[in-house]
């Protein structure tokens, strides 16, 4: 009895001195590497709000800032990141402004394609993009990996404004066809392209353009399916080849042929609901 | 020293945990919100029919600006733990008028078809999302992400 209760003080000393060994430990490292210290725990902020921690995650994040000598513009980019992926806009916003003060040339480039698409707030995507494109003249640049002159016609297109965005589209194609073919151009800017057309009820062009739309992507039910309305607008004696053309967009959609993103909505996404729709309304025998 | 004191109290409050209500989350684990993925039956396509059918204009004072709702769903397809932020077309904090606020909130909760995200185990667990509404004149314009 005596020997059990020695052990049990014996054990509770053991995990007082492991904890403040660990406590010591901290606090020395935390002298010495303090730096580092606050980079770790803003990553572990960081990683709160990745799983939707936001409060939380937000006050440690802006705890390990303001104890950082010279926070960089990549650290208010990640901050920005994680807080527009949440919705947390002036968080994100704020950051993302200050990331593009200190460095206009790396922000830039995420700044002006978030806008575009994760805010939809096409002018100021527009102004940012422009600026960024201007830094590096003669030189076509793909900010998060797109084209410039693709995202700027997006943006000119969800303005409603496609002539401009067509010529966006047609340098896109133009820069892709010199450097690699015609073939290397994505089915997606001939895609918007035909829409911007298909808008300006230049129905036949429109259509002309889907179709190589269809030649880089034959599995495309967007550009069947535009291409089907398209055909409708001209003539009623296509319509049996406008139908056909809805009919396969279905088909392709209902076998997951489908362009969508995890975050975001695309500007020329298509929805199932949305192509039968179109079937029941103007293919009915 | 004090500041090492400041770092392991926020390392304690990170421990603590929130929520309200009898919505209830299946596990106290959590997922970024995109993987795995939560769905919604016919997909945004229906989302966005369940607003611009329902949402009805108000016209008012503070009627333009976005309206930002976050909340969870649970393994079961349950939605709750409702946070909302208002903010300017700027994406500063601002007021927006009450009714327009209460009417989207009543909107997203009624969203009940939620298909819980399936693990790389083949469960079901808590996901958690948020949606974004563009208000101009009280008019909705525009929802995001998706």
């Amino acid at each position: 009895m005596i020997k059990s209760k020695e052990k049990k003080k014996k054990r509770k000393k053991r995990i007082l001195i492991f904890f403040l060994s660990l406590f010591l430990l901290i606090t020395i490292l935390g002298v010495i590497f303090n730096q580092v210290v606050y980079m770790l725990l803003f990553y572990f902020g960081y990683s709160q709000v990745y799983n939707g921690n936001n409060e939380r995650g937000n006050q440690i994040m802006s705890f390990a800032i303001s104890k950082m000598e010279n926070p960089s513009a990549e650290i208010y980019h990640a901050l920005s990141v994680q807080n527009t992926k949440n919705g947390n806009y002036n968080i994100a916003m704020s950051a993302l402004e200050k990331a593009y003060e200190m460095d206009p040339d790396e922000a830039g480039a995420y700044y002006g394609w978030v806008l575009l698409y994760y805010y939809h707030d096409y002018e100021k995507s527009l102004e940012i993009l422009n600026k960024y494109d201007d830094s590096t003249p003669g030189f076509s640049d793909w900010p998060m990996g797109e084209c410039i002159h693709y995202l700027k016609g997006l943006a000119y297109m969800q303005l409603h404004k496609y002539e401009i965005a067509i010529q966006e589209f047609n340098t896109s194609i133009d820069n892709a066809s010199k450097e690699h073919g015609e073939g290397w151009v994505d089915y997606q800017v001939y895609l918007n392209k035909g829409i911007c057309l298909f808008n300006l009820k230049m129905h036949e062009e429109a259509i002309v353009v889907f179709n190589k739309a269809i030649k880089s992507n034959d599995k495309s039910s967007e550009a069947y399916y535009y291409k089907g309305l398209a055909l409708l607008k001209l003539d009623l004696k296509d319509k049996d080849t406008a139908c056909h053309n809805l009919n396969k967009a279905y088909i392709l959609i209902k076998q997951g042929y489908k362009s969508s993103d995890t975050y975001v909505e695309l500007f020329s996404e298509i929805y199932e609901q949305q192509v039968e729709q179109s079937i029941l309304e103007n293919c009915k025998n | 020293m004090k500041s090492n004191f400041s770092i392991i109290l926020t390392f304690l409050l990170a421990a603590c945990n929130s929520s309200n209500s009898d919505f209830q989350l299946c596990s106290s684990e959590k997922y970024p919100y995109y993987y795995p993925t939560l769905y919604y039956e016919g997909d945004f396509y229906e989302i966005k029919k369940h607003f611009y059918d329902n949402y009805k204009n108000i016209q008012s004072d503070k009627s333009t600006g976005i309206v930002r709702i976050q909340f969870q769903v649970n393994c079961s397809g349950e939605a709750g733990n409702y946070k909302i932020a208002t903010y300017s077309l700027d994406y500063e904090y601002e007021t927006i008028n009450q009714k327009i606020i209460d009417q989207l909130l009543r909107l997203t909760k009624g969203l009940k078809n939620w298909i819980p995200a399936i693990d790389d185990d083949g469960e079901s667990i808590d996901s958690h999302k948020f949606l974004a509404f563009k208000v101009a004149d009280g008019r909705l314009i525009d929802i995001l992400p998706k």
